[in-house]
């Protein structure tokens, strides 16, 4: 709607708005939270009396079991049981080197599909399979049915895992207000607009990603400045490192035997972090505190290069710049971490709040503050360079990572033979030069190009990254203005169609309640821009001429009366007067934006 | 609407801004229209939110930068620098370049490393402060043309010490 309203900071919308309850999710690899903030503060919503839900999905008699119930059937039938789905959902299957579970289709660039049972699932099913677990036990215990929610997802999280995850929440009937990455939620938790204005660095190692975010708090607002980090090590590896201690020829033991001996190996590297002085022994194995702190040099090492790079990035050249180092992830108990974090900085890292929870906690937060307001601000970043393929496979980076979103950048391209009459754009994302070092994004084709001689078409491609960094792309050939578009879906993700199909499965009652949603969410937009046009109406009527005025009235007033009584086949029609009024405020909207934009301006002036 | 960047974020378009004052007024308005507060609003709405946010964040990025902001004043002053016909072609910025790409290229102490990056921001002060004074004083914008270009090739020279330096610890 375009009767864009502006607050002051720090002020809560209309009050004639019912203020909607969301919760913050993360969905993380090895176990989700659940947190929930209201004017009392934040906490841990506990699901069957545990904080922690284990990400694990199995399958028992045709029906989906999750969490610890999961975890309690791997123990009996490994092989319908499957954890740590996010590692599957940020890589395609060929470009995952080892799982815990046999992936149907290894050498396919597409999103892996496992076996549970008699089922061939994806990621996404998934991990929607997880969301709707945690949405139901939630509901259980509260009156209203809460069906919003802030998902973290990784810094690094490329874009098709982003979409993947939007997708899994759809599925599972969540909507999503805004994906935030976990090191920023970890930081909101820590409440660190409290604490001195500077640089704040978020170290997290998880069990199957790392990430580094760089964030800069003053007036208020979080900015994030730079990101690093890995989808692709985390403490898993650890284990694994461990495992193949135990036993060279790992990958030679069954699936089940590779899964007992994971699972012993972590436990012997959480009991050996607790313990160092301690020596760990299970029956023909043990480990002592010294082995495994060689094990796991090579990945804290990796992590702390990691560290300096993303500092180089942010172009922080004294490490003394950084007021506070925070851990997150259960990973960051192993004490050599915090010991080689403690070498390079100088200084204890911060980690006073439970790190299996802070990501949680802080997507609570953020949770409140979009749905209630708040006097803070969230700025993130892009991880990783958006780009096109040009001449010889070569990429040509349009928004470079690190760059504020949401944003748009146009760039003009131009054809390289004569009378060519049309244009492939190949959007990529990464950070190496030629284009299979990259992940593709997806392909669309620009036709209709008039003949010219080549380098003389302008066609300009542009951009755009929304808040939660998704991206679409737009191509436009300049003298015709003939134009092509695409909303980026992964290519090994699912497509419209899939996830159409999905959709429809997911609803047992098909066709009748979703046109009664239709109708329902139709009717709640247009009541909402009949509400903020009074109010509008009211305070800036001097802004429009007579004429103008009646029209918007007329309009208004067959909106209102099409509420009043809708049936379902309405819907169209209240869709359709719902635009009208739209297109016919929307200069009323320009008019006011500026309006307010010059008082702020005014007001602002030093 | 206001229609550059400087205008945008309330700044006199002048080469030499205080970055304190720019950031603060950066974040005063991404405060009003950052699509979080449009949260619960219809998606038009929220697309407008969008569009403003992106806006602001492409303005700041400009002004932020000591060759963007150049740029952009040259556009303001409708002198606009076209890097097509700017090219390398003064012999003496030629000779300089060639110069520390053969240094960069035979260090391989840390401390070399370091030194050799403290004279390279030497030299790109220097050349900031020469910037200021063409096109905020003396309005040659001829010369600030070429000495965006200087600026250009340091920047990147720092870049690559700086990776340099990073592989080698």
């Amino acid at each position: 709607m375009s009767l864009l309203q502006i607050h002051e900071p720090g002020k809560t919308p209309q009050p004639h708005e019912e203020k909607s309850v969301a919760i913050g999710i993360d969905l993380g690899t090895t176990n989700s939270v659940v947190g929930f903030a209201d004017e009392k503060g934040v906490r841990i919503l506990s699901i069957d009396g545990h904080n922690l839900v284990p990400s694990a999905v199995g399958i028992k008699d045709k029906n989906f079991v999750i969490g610890k119930d999961a975890l309690k059937l791997r123990d009996s039938n490994p092989q319908d049981v499957i954890t740590s789905i996010k590692r599957l959902i940020s890589s395609s299957a060929k470009e995952i080197p080892y799982f815990n579970h046999k992936i149907e289709n290894k050498e396919q660039d597409a999103m892996a599909l496992v076996k549970l049972e008699d089922q061939i699932l994806n990621p996404v099913h998934l991990s929607s399979e997880i969301l709707k677990y945690l949405k139901n036990k939630v509901n259980d215990k509260v009156e209203n049915q809460i069906n919003q929610c802030v998902i973290t997802v990784p810094a690094y999280f490329p874009e098709s895992a982003r979409v993947a995850t939007k997708d899994a929440a759809k599925l599972a009937g969540l909507d999503v207000l805004r994906l935030i990455s976990e090191p920023t939620a970890a930081a909101l938790a820590y409440n660190l607009d409290e604490a001195k204005e500077g640089y704040y660095l978020v170290y997290d190692l998880g069990g199957g990603t790392f990430d580094i975010t760089l964030l800069k708090m003053s007036k208020g607002v979080f900015q994030v400045i730079a990101t690093g980090g890995n989808t692709s090590i985390g403490g898993d590896d650890i284990d694994f490192e461990i495992a193949h201690n135990f036993s060279q020829n790992l990958k030679d033991l069954s699936q089940s035997g590779q899964k007992k001996l994971l699972q012993i190996s972590k436990e012997a590297k959480e009991f050996l972090s607790q313990n160092p002085d301690r020596l760990w022994k299970n029956g023909k194995y043990k480990l002592s505190y010294n082995d495994l702190e060689k094990l796991s040099e090579k990945i804290v090492s990796t992590t702390i290069k990691g560290v300096k790079n993303t500092l180089i990035d942010a172009k922080i050249t004294e490490i003394s710049d950084i007021n506070e180092i925070i851990l997150v992830g259960g990973s960051t108990r192993l004490p050599s971490i915090k010991n080689a974090l403690k070498d390079y900085f100088s200084k204890e890292p911060l980690c006073s709040i439970n790190p299996d929870e802070v990501v949680a906690l802080g997507a609570a937060l953020q949770a409140r503050a979009l749905t209630h307001g708040s006097d803070k601000l969230l700025l993130d970043v892009t991880p990783l360079s958006l780009g096109l393929e040009t001449m010889g496979g070569m990429i040509e980076k349009v928004i470079p990572r690190n760059s504020a979103i949401p944003c748009s950048i146009a760039q003009e391209f131009t054809t390289y033979q004569d009378g060519q009459n049309a244009l492939s754009i190949h959007v990529l994302q990464g950070e190496r030069e030629m284009v299979d070092q990259c992940q593709s994004l997806g392909k669309f084709i620009l036709k209709g190009i008039p003949p010219m001689s080549a380098g003389m078409a302008r066609i300009l491609v542009t951009f755009t990254l929304d808040a939660d960094g998704l991206l679409s792309v737009t191509a436009r050939e300049k003298t015709t203005g003939i134009q092509q578009s695409i909303h980026i879906k992964p290519s090994y993700g699912l497509s419209h169609e899939q996830m159409a199909t999905m959709l429809k499965e997911s609803y047992e009652h098909a066709e009748e309640d979703v046109k009664q949603r239709l109708l329902t969410e139709a009717c709640v937009d247009a009541q909402q821009i009949l509400n903020v046009l009074t109010t509008a109406l009211e305070n800036d009527r001097d802004l429009l001429s007579e004429a103008e005025f009646d029209q918007i009235r007329t309009t208004s007033n067959e909106l209102a009366a099409l509420l009043e009584h809708p049936a379902l086949e309405d819907r169209n029609k209240v869709v359709g007067v719902t635009k009208n009024l739209e297109s016919l405020t929307q200069e009323f909207a320009e008019r006011r934006i500026n309006k307010a934009v010059n008082k702020a301006l005014k007001g602002s002036e030093i | 609407m206001p229609v550059n960047a400087f205008e945008t974020l309330g700044m006199s378009p002048e080469y030499d801004i205080n970055l304190d004052t720019l950031s603060n007024h950066y974040l005063e308005r991404q405060r009003l229209v950052h699509p979080d507060r449009f949260i619960s609003k219809p998606s038009e709405e929220k697309l407008y939110a969008q569009q403003h946010s992106s806006y602001l964040n492409q303005c700041y990025q400009t002004l932020k930068d000591n060759i963007s902001r150049a740029e952009a004043l040259l556009d303001y002053h409708k002198t606009p620098f076209d890097s097509a016909e700017n090219t390398i072609q003064d012999p003496v910025l030629l000779h300089e370049s060639m110069d520390h790409r053969e240094k960069l290229m035979m260090m391989d102490t840390k401390e070399q490393l370091y030194n050799f990056k403290q004279d390279i921001e030497n030299i790109i002060k220097a050349v900031v402060l020469e910037m200021k004074n063409n096109l905020d004083a003396l309005k040659d914008f001829h010369k600030a043309k070429k000495l965006i270009l200087r600026l250009k090739y340091l920047e990147k020279l720092l870049t690559e010490i700086k990776q340099k330096e990073a592989a080698d610890s």
